[in-house]
């Protein structure tokens, strides 16, 4: 006994057809039977695959690592050799990441960003920028504000119109390129943190080598095995901070995504065949698996008049503290420097170093009156509790009379 | 002069390392180290990263983290809202969910898709299916999502599926021919039976059967592609045989070998693939390139008539006409354009005809031929009105035609002697009226009635 389903469901009904019907669509043999792909984007109800390896049904196989594959619209499997687009080709690049924002569809190569408008049946480049390239698919992240992204060269945001340097601000630069070069790999990561608006940008991921991060290999920059240093970038606010030795990255970590909760997470690799779901706390919890160490260095200020002498009495902060929390404690000294140069000299013995809650007030004087200098500039250093703030500085001074 | 104060907040502007720290902005700093800066007035300790879970994996730096949100709920398949943080396990070859369920609940999803081996993940998501692909281009890339699929709905149990498939699926993206799946496909010849027990060793049986009158002429071919989830066609597949057509009305019927199914028992797919949900079938004729597509058919619902199950060991003679029909009497009113009555009679003892229906051809009437519906093609008398033609003698035929006017079987021709009934017109004819009625003055002829070949 053979089972079969038969339809129509009478039995010996059919379909039937008067006549051939040669006016119905014709068979559109696919040729292209698989494709495997290095990036992908969905845009307008179609994917877009990206540096990709090709397989026909002759059962050849090419990869084109400078061209996209587009699928049709609603079928998100198949793909015709119709559907391919190129930018530029063979000009010695290929294609990292494909990101979408506002109907353009952003082709990263490791140089050269192409923008293609996919908003009409027909895609086109819009535009094209040198040196806005990204060197690994971590390195870009989408944002409700645009597409953002990071090389040693700067890091950008795409508003839907604009390709916009975040490093600068009025046209001058806020990082040195040297330090941004040097702590930009080809392995940096950007992520995005929705609640806070802000970018984490982290250098080095790993490269894959078991304890890369740890003291004596290549990844390894500070004192902490297996945390890194990272930038982060308030898009409200317009500024940048640097975060050092307080990104756990174990052996090394994924790419930066978000959570359920729109938190910013990824995964990172540790020992004994186990991986670890991170996710930033923008108010963070005491530990001293990180650092806990704050710098803070501010303007050099020459109070309006960079010729005239003058004399610093004193200053006064204003700051919260907070309780120790697992061995860390609030441990802050101020010192100062003249002239924007030389070393930085404690003020007093006195530190910032309250476990209460409540805030402080502090007058922090000199051993003895700082006199006839141009210019002042204050640094805080040391351990910071989870509670630190800082909300006040004042700096008295006396402008010497000219004469 | 006298003292003064300088307030240093706010600090928002953040670092400024760049140039020189005599000249950048009163808001800005020189340097600044895990502080965050983005509280207008004030400076406090940056965020850190804490951990969330642990989970046996490896994780290769640089990719392998996605997040998606799906109606289906991995952990037991509900329709429920559900968001997901993929995890590639690269060295180990093998995708991870962390699944947040409805309720708030997380946990690690119970399934894992495996890649085969190391890779490198991508992903792209759309439409409830994870896309996975391996950037070293080793791995088939995968296809992850549910398939909810009531196939072959039995018109004949109320449209009950006779196999259903509710579960995540994990298979490799590409759009398969049924060849490249194993399954194989054959043309049949079902003008006196249908597929044997031993036709349906082939996976994709085309039933076809020929009656005359159509347009079908030369040597046909004919192929089959899978339709995968989102109206997605495969690639065909082509049977060596090829029929020889002359003026023919072509039907076809589909046939698709079936394992015994208890309809939610969530088997394999017949056709080797869970994501298929129908198959078309084209045609073209023989020596020329291009396939035509002649026919859709849905494997869920199957259309107006839905599916059947079908046995090759019992049912290949269902379904095909065994009889006769006759008139077996004249109308029972011979009178010349008298509105009467004539009684076909159906022989028919062949099995499968349940729930089939069809029409009677009547030729001979003043009106000819008229269509009579039958509700039923199994042996039966059935009493069909007509009006009688003019005076003389005349010849009544009677053919049953299938719901697609396909003809089944035929009389044999009855010549009925029409007495004069003294009425010179048919009822309701207006002789005034020039496009009333042109029939009338028709010899009553079947062979010479309009256009139908009887």
């Amino acid at each position: 006994m053979a089972l079969a389903v038969a339809n129509p469901g009478f039995y010996h009904k059919g379909f039937s057809f008067e006549r051939p019907p040669f006016n119905n669509s014709i068979y559109d043999p696919l040729k292209i039977t698989e494709i495997r792909a290095k990036t992908a984007v969905i845009a307008n109800r179609r994917v877009y695959l990206g540096n990709v390896k090709v397989f026909y049904s002759d059962g050849t196989s090419r990869v084109y690592s400078d061209s996209v594959f587009k699928s049709e619209v609603g079928k998100f499997d198949k793909f015709k050799a119709s559907g391919k687009i190129d930018v530029a080709i063979d000009d010695g690049e290929h294609i990292v990441a494909l990101a979408e924002y506002a109907d353009r569809i952003l082709q990263f190569k490791q140089d050269t960003l192409h923008i293609l408008n996919v908003s009409q049946e027909i895609e086109f480049l819009e535009e094209s920028h040198r040196y806005k390239g990204i060197a690994n698919p971590a390195a870009f992240t989408n944002t409700d504000y645009g597409c953002a992204w990071v090389n040693n060269s700067g890091c950008y945001m795409y508003d839907g119109k604009l390709v916009k340097n975040l490093l600068t601000k009025k046209e001058l630069r806020r990082i040195k390129s040297a330090t941004w070069d040097t702590f930009i790999t080809d392995r940096a990561a950007i992520g995005y943190i929705p609640k806070e608006r802000q970018l984490l940008i982290i250098g080095d991921m790993g490269d894959g080598t078991a304890n890369y991060f740890d003291s004596g290999n290549d990844g390894f920059t500070g004192t902490i095995n297996g945390v890194t240093d990272a930038y982060l970038y308030d898009m409200v606010t317009d500024s940048w901070t640097m975060i050092k030795e307080r990104i756990v990255v174990g052996n090394g970590m994924s790419n930066i995504t978000t959570d359920f909760n729109n938190d910013l997470i990824y995964w990172y690799d540790v020992a004994g065949n186990s991986v670890k779901l991170a996710k930033w706390a923008n108010i963070p919890t005491a530990t001293t698996v990180v650092s806990n160490n704050i710098v803070l260095e501010t303007k050099d200020f020459d109070f309006g008049d960079a010729g005239r002498d003058t004399f610093i009495y004193k200053i006064i902060i204003q700051y919260t503290g907070g309780p120790d929390l697992n061995s860390v404690e609030q441990d802050l000294t101020v010192k100062y420097r003249t002239n924007g140069t030389g070393s930085y000299t404690a003020f007093s013995t006195t530190k910032l170093d309250s476990d209460s809650t409540a805030a402080q007030t502090l007058e922090l004087k000199p051993s003895s009156t700082i006199k006839n200098v141009k210019s002042i500039q204050i640094q805080i250093s040391g351990t910071a509790a989870i509670g630190f703030e800082l909300n006040d500085m004042t700096i008295i001074y006396r402008e010497k009379s000219i004469g | 002069m006298p003292k003064k104060s300088l307030n240093i907040n706010p600090f928002h502007g953040g670092l400024s390392e760049h140039s020189d720290a005599r000249d950048i902005q009163h808001h800005e700093l020189a340097a600044v180290e895990n502080l965050t800066v983005s509280d207008i007035g004030k400076v406090r300790t940056v965020g850190r990263i804490n951990d969330q879970l642990t989970i046996t994996s490896e994780q290769t730096a640089g990719s392998g983290s996605f997040k998606y949100a799906s109606d289906r709920r991995i952990s037991d398949g509900a329709e429920s809202p559900s968001r997901y943080i993929v995890q590639g396990d690269s060295p180990n070859g093998v995708v991870r969910f962390y699944e947040k369920k409805a309720d708030g609940t997380t946990g690690l999803a119970n399934q894992t898709v495996s890649m085969g081996g190391a890779f490198k993940p991508v992903y792209y998501y759309a439409d409830g299916v994870l896309r996975i692909h391996d950037a070293d281009f080793t791995r088939n890339s995968k296809w992850y999502g549910y398939v909810d699929s009531d196939l072959y709905q039995e018109r004949a149990n109320s449209n009950t599926p006779i196999h259903t498939i509710t579960e995540f699926v994990s298979t490799d993206q590409k759009l398969k021919s049924f060849g490249d799946l194993n399954r194989t496909f054959e043309v049949r010849d079902a003008s006196s039976a249908n597929p044997s027990d031993g036709n349906l060793s082939t996976h994709i049986n085309l039933a076809y059967w020929t009656t005359d009158g159509g347009e079908w002429s030369g040597i046909y071919e004919f192929g089959v592609c899978p339709v995968y989830k989102g109206n997605q066609e495969g690639p065909i597949t082509e049977s060596s045989t090829k029929i020889a057509l002359s003026e023919d009305k072509l039907s076809i019927q589909l046939y698709i070998k079936n394992a015994s199914h208890s309809p939610a028992d969530d088997a394999a797919h017949d056709l080797g693939d869970d994501r298929i949900i129908g198959v078309n079938v084209y045609f073209r004729e023989n020596g020329t390139e291009d396939f035509y597509f002649l026919k859709s058919f849905d494997l869920q619902k199957g259309g107006k008539d839905g599916w059947l199950k079908y046995d090759g060991s019992s049912h290949t003679a269902y379904g095909i006409f065994a009889g006769s029909i006759a008139l077996n009497a004249d109308p029972s009113s011979t009178a010349s354009y008298a509105t009467t009555t004539i009684v076909a009679t159906i022989t028919n003892s062949a099995s499968g005809f349940t729930g089939r229906k069809g029409f009677l051809r009547v030729v001979g009437g003043q009106v000819s031929p008229v269509y009579f519906n039958l509700d039923s093609l199994a042996t039966g008398s059935h009493t069909v009105p007509i009006v009688n033609p003019g005076p003389g003698s005349r010849k009544f035929k009677l053919a049953m035609l299938d719901e697609d006017f396909n003809k089944l079987v035929e009389s044999s021709e009855r010549q009925v002697t029409i007495t004069d009934s003294g009425s010179e017109y048919p009822p309701g004819y207006d002789p005034d009226d020039p496009n009333d009625y042109s029939n009338i003055g028709w010899d009553g002829d079947p062979d010479d009635s309009t256009g139908v070949d009887v």
